[in-house]
């Protein structure tokens, strides 16, 4: 189980940055269409700044589990 | 049992204070946010009921730390008071109408308070109630603090209809929605008083006479790896997906029914409360069970569910709701008027219609056409209003599917108070259980309703005018899904045995 706990660290780095990406390309497509409207800009603009830091907590969550640090925690 | 009583009902008010708004959003968006487009001013208060939430996880740092260094009782009584201050201010604010962009801009700040004050509120009832529980009854007695939100919603929702009921549409919508917020200074001084009976906390007294307080409970708490791994390891393997199972069973359930379903206003509310009132008693078995299997299976369990079964039923739901359905042609009826405003010479035609459907239901479409007078300006667009009445075997229907949904939130809510406080240690407790906990809920959870609207938005096409109505359930259930992997890989099968560790 450790062994799993390990490699799927790094799962959850890539899919941290991967989410990152998804959503600043996203929001990036939809805001420099012509005429957008208010509401997608107020998604976009609380959105952003509140899941980024969440997934840099994601990608630390995967770093830790790579370095073992939840390796001892009980079945 | 006083304990939990005292505790709880302060966090029930709280919860009542923080949810009228979330369910008066359409009433707020009409006063207080301009626009001539109703899509538009929902979305603005949507928005500033997800400020609501965001900031909760601040309210949680902030008052954590104090409950870490002043103690439980002290903190959770300011929470309190500013929770009720705020709620009662919002019932007072005049509309745009009267004092312009100060109002919005006003409600804003008094709701980013609310979300202060919930931030700081519910760790400290948690863990003042776990503190208090024989160490082998944690879940059960911790169980009483986790119906509070679900009974604060269903006080907001009696409440709203009473109010609703005895007001009428056209009053309620003018200044009758206010009620709900100002009646809720005489709960918050029902409830101060009784904290103010209340004794500190006996895990957190015994360390504070032995001289074991945090003095920095933000540091240990966040810049220590050992307890920072713990933080990550309860937000990301637990309690983002019990707040987005949470959300979606009550809240988008909710709005679900009203804006895509356009079920009746009250009848949806009266559904939710159904389900509320019979899901209610979960918790607490939940939360007892719980202290005999482990937490983990059970709020796992809970969250595979709701991913397996969200798009069954909510499909499910829109099939009841559809008014697509066959008609009985001798059953519908067409009525329509016609005003005409002396002084601008503007007239306005009101078509009604009505129509019954085999399936028991009644589809009421209300088209309101205004002609200007002056015939050189650009005629405004008609405005289209439908409601769904459901059949009585359909509104049953109905709510047996919130209440699945309700179930399984008390599936993964009813362990999570006991599971958190039994992941850190009594002296940064307040602070490193609440930060997780209100970015679970608060932002992972509480913006489901404001991105599963967005999502069904963005699949809008002109060929598709109703876009795939149910593309917001993918978010609940990405998260979920991320989370069950998560939790079921590294989280402990049980955390109770932490109760006889040094410092816990």
């Amino acid at each position: 189980m450790n062994t799993i706990k390990k490699y799927s660290g790094v799962l959850w780095i890539i899919l941290a940055f991967a989410a990152i990406w998804f959503l600043f390309s996203r929001a990036g497509a939809e805001l420099s269409a012509a005429n957008v409207k208010p509401d997608k800009k107020i998604f976009w603009y609380s959105i952003l700044p509140v899941y980024t830091p969440l997934m840099l907590g994601l990608a630390l969550f995967g770093y830790y589990a790579l370095k073992g640090e939840y390796d001892n925690l009980g079945e | 049992m006083s304990v939990i009583l005292a505790s709880s009902v302060g966090t029930l008010i709280e919860w009542y204070d923080f949810y009228i708004y979330g369910t008066l959003a359409p009433y707020i968006a009409k006063q207080f946010f301009p626009a001539d487009n109703v899509t538009a001013s929902y979305l603005a208060a949507l928005g500033s009921f997800a400020a609501g939430f965001i900031v909760r996880p601040f309210g949680a740092l902030f008052f954590g730390r104090l409950g870490d260094l002043i103690g439980r009782k002290y903190t959770f009584l300011v929470t309190l008071v500013l929770m009720g201050l705020s709620t009662f201010a919002i019932g007072l604010i005049p509309g745009y109408a009267q004092i312009g962009m100060l109002a919005p801009f006003l409600i804003l700040l008094l709701r980013l308070m609310q979300g202060l004050a919930l931030g700081g509120e519910y760790g400290g009832a948690a863990t003042y109630v776990a503190e208090h529980a024989p160490a082998n009854q944690r879940g059960y007695y911790t169980g009483f603090i986790q119906t509070t939100a679900t009974v604060g919603l269903l006080l907001s929702i009696v409440v709203i209809i009473s109010t609703k009921t005895y007001l009428g549409d056209e009053a309620f919508s003018e200044w009758g929605w206010r009620i709900p917020f100002i009646i809720s200074a005489i709960m918050i001084a029902i409830s101060v008083y009784i904290r103010l009976k209340m004794a500190e906390s006996p895990m957190f007294s015994k360390i504070k006479e032995s001289g074991k307080l945090s003095t920095n409970p933000l540091k240990e708490s966040f810049s220590k790896r050992e307890n920072l791994k713990m933080v990550l390891l309860a937000l990301f393997g637990a309690v983002a997906g019990q707040g987005v199972i949470w959300y979606t069973g009550q809240f988008y359930a909710m709005s679900f029914m009203d804006t895509v379903c356009k079920i009746e206003f009250n009848t949806v509310r009266w559904i939710l409360a159904a389900a509320i009132i019979v899901g209610t008693p979960f918790f607490l078995i939940f939360g007892a069970l719980s202290d005999r299997i482990g937490r983990k299976w059970i709020m796992m369990a809970g969250m595979l569910l709701g991913i397996l079964t969200y798009r069954p039923i909510y499909s499910k739901m829109l099939d009841i709701s559809d008014t697509k359905k066959t008609e009985i042609a001798d059953k519908g009826s067409k009525g329509t008027t016609f005003k005409v405003d002396a002084a601008t010479g503007d007239s306005t035609i009101v078509t009604t219609t009505v129509k019954a459907y085999e399936n028991g239901n009644t589809y009421k479409e209300v088209v309101t056409k205004k002609v200007l007078a002056d015939k050189s300006k650009e005629q405004p667009k008609p405005e289209t209003k439908g409601t769904v009445w459901l059949s009585s075997s359909n509104w049953w229907l109905m709510a047996f599917l919130v209440f699945l949904q309700i179930l399984y939130v008390t599936m993964v809510y009813g362990p999570i108070a006991a599971f958190l406080v039994e992941l850190f240690p009594t002296r940064i407790r307040y602070t490193s259980m609440s930060l997780p906990y209100h970015i679970g809920n608060g932002i992972f959870g509480g913006l489901v309703p404001y991105i599963a609207t967005f999502l069904v938005a963005s699949t809008v096409t002109a060929t598709n005018p109703t876009g795939d109505r149910l593309a917001g359930l993918f978010y609940p259930m990405v998260i979920a899904g991320v989370c069950l992997i998560i939790g079921t890989l590294f989280l402990p099968a049980r955390t109770d045995h932490t109760n006889d560790k040094e410092g816990y």
